[in-house]
């Protein structure tokens, strides 16, 4: 890449973010920029500048920083402005260099954008794919929270915590979770159905899935299995734990399909890890 | 001292919608005072024995109400919870994927007002057999002396049904939400519980992202003297991706299950190994 050669008097850091433990946003501002920020400020906090902000920082309040940080009130004020307009979780620019002309040059920047917000940024809608694989790629375009992972035992679960709670457990019992997939509430026939397909993907070497039914109906997830292996066939083994809203009937859909249910998450946990192995071995 | 209790008064906003009216019906069955529901452009309507109001002001014009829980499409619900607020009613969000700009403001606001924000993308908050606020399923809780809070959903309901399967009953169960920035943090919920009789030990449910568990685990060494334990899902997540939950992210070195197990564990606070640990742990407490 070949770029304009700065003659450099300064590299500053300068960024705002939002704080989730403040439940504020933050601006950040070092003399010493161009360097990994969060180390700086492990070592040095006195060479990091860290401040709330109020939500509805003005001019008025960008004259003020730009007194402690020396720096033109204007860009302070105007990286907040792009931040709000744009929805943005981190506005940062680093290095922000001063030249020898004393002008202020964005040699690099980042931004974060707040994946909430992309329906009124429809520009952005796109970019979020960056950085994801084929697979979490077509999970995203059905709506499943899906990630992929190394392992070789695929896992669905209804509720993120649950789903990442099996993903621990799977190991705690010596398995290996191929993703992470998160039906969500509520979840229809053709979502499971979905959700099989997606899993599939990857030839892992056992399914477990884990449902906490509530608002889901332990049928329809149930079902969508059913419809899968009638239309598909699934060759690998599979373990099913379903507790909750229509649980009879959902167990009796699976066994009418010679499908394996358990009531216990450990005791399934440890099935589908045994079961999984047993086939390695053979 | 509980947040909510059988003479609690609810109000609906979003009640005609799918989300709204089929969970009023379950709040009503489970014995919420629902005093009235808001759709703007619907009011006149009754939803499920329910009258339905264009406004949250209207409703109070011949009600009295304290809750608010929103079941509002994500883009709405910035003005329904000022308008929740600007009327002096406490809320609890349900609503996921609402953009974290529009929860900072609402937040805001609601600390100039000194009421409760319980959320966004929660299921919300229940005090077993008198009042459940939000979309958990009636049938898993059970009175009894154990506060539950938790950042999760499906998983909270896991724990619970365990605890109500081996006959410990729970106080108050309430659900912060999965986003990154929330209403009512681990912290507030804490000092709740402390200063509540009903509750003798309280049970944390945390996961990956952010650093909510950390801080918590010293405000617990300085301030709180019921016992706690403590639950954290996504030792096995990766770096630097998004768990389902928004606020589930590990970033660089920090929001790791392990940084908060440690946390705990230096500030003396029992973490559970496995899931099933948790009911063990209390049973032998109380």
């Amino acid at each position: 890449m070949f770029e304009e050669k700065l003659e450099i008097k300064n590299e500053f850091y300068l960024s705002f973010v939002i704080d989730r433990t403040e439940k504020n946003v933050v601006v950040m501002f070092s003399k010493e920029g161009g360097i990994d920020i969060e180390g700086l400020s492990r070592k040095f906090p006195e060479k990091v500048i860290k401040e709330k902000i109020k939500l509805d920082f003005d001019l008025e309040s960008a004259k003020e920083l730009s007194k402690k940080f020396e720096i033109s009130h204007e860009l302070i004020f105007n990286l907040y402005k792009l931040m709000k307009e744009y929805d943005c979780e981190l506005v940062e620019i680093n290095p922000l260099v001063l030249d020898n002309d004393d002008k202020l040059i964005a040699v690099d920047s980042k931004v974060i954008i707040d994946d909430n917000s992309l329906f009124r940024h429809e520009e952005f809608s796109e970019e979020k794919r960056e950085g994801m694989t084929e697979v979490e790629k077509i999970a995203l375009e059905n709506g499943l929270h899906y990630v992929d992972l190394d392992g070789d035992i695929a896992v669905i679960g209804n509720g993120a915590g649950l789903v990442m709670a099996t993903l621990d457990i799977v190991e705690h019992f010596g398995g290996k979770a191929a993703n992470f997939l998160d039906v969500g509430g509520g979840a229809s026939v053709e979502k499971m159905e979905k959700s099989i397909e997606l899993v599939l993907m990857k030839s892992p070497k056992g399914i477990f899935v884990n449902i906490f039914g509530g608002i889901t109906k332990c049928d329809d997830i149930a079902q969508g299995i059913v419809n899968y292996k009638k239309n598909n066939g699934i060759e690998i083994p599979m373990v099913i734990r379903m507790i909750g809203t229509n649980e009879k009937e959902a167990k009796k859909i699976l066994m009418e399909n010679n499908i394996f249910s358990l009531d216990s998450m450990e005791e399934s946990t440890k099935k589908i890890v045994e079961l999984v192995k047993n086939a390695d071995n053979k | 001292m509980q947040i909510i209790n059988k003479n609690t008064k609810v109000i609906v906003q979003g009640i005609t919608g799918e989300q709204g009216s089929y969970h009023t019906k379950l709040m009503l069955e489970y014995g919420t005072k629902i005093v009235a529901g808001v759709t703007p452009g619907k009011g006149g309507k009754e939803v499920h024995g329910v009258k339905v109001y264009n406004s949250v002001k209207e409703v109070l014009s011949e009600n009295e109400a304290d809750f608010s829980v929103l079941f509002v499409p994500a883009a709405f619900v910035k003005s329904a919870a000022m308008e929740a607020l600007e009327n002096n009613l406490n809320i609890v969000i349900i609503t996921e994927h609402v953009p974290v700009f529009d929860v900072l403001e609402i937040l805001d606001y609601a600390k100039k007002k000194d009421l409760l924000v319980i959320g966004g993308n929660c299921p919300g908050i229940i005090t077993p057999e008198e009042s459940k606020l939000g979309i958990m399923p009636n049938h898993i809780f059970k009175k009894g002396n154990v506060g539950v809070v938790s950042r999760s959903g499906t998983l909270t309901y896991e724990i619970v049904n365990e605890l109500s399967k081996n006959n410990i009953g729970q106080s108050t169960v309430i659900g912060i939400g999965g986003d990154s920035v929330v209403g009512l943090d681990f912290i507030s919920a804490l000092k709740l519980f402390e200063k509540d009789p009903e509750t003798k030990a309280i049970i944390l449910i945390g996961e990956i992202g952010g650093d909510m568990e950390e801080k918590t685990a010293e405000f617990i060494k300085e301030n709180i003297r019921k016992p706690v334990f403590v639950y954290i899902a996504g030792k096995t997540a990766p770096k630097g991706k998004q768990m389902g939950h928004a606020g589930a992210i590990i970033s660089g070195e920090s929001g790791t299950a392990e940084s908060k197990i440690k946390a705990f564990e230096k500030n003396n606070v029992k973490v559970a190994e496995v899931l099933s640990e948790i009911v063990d742990l209390i049973k032998r407490e109380l």
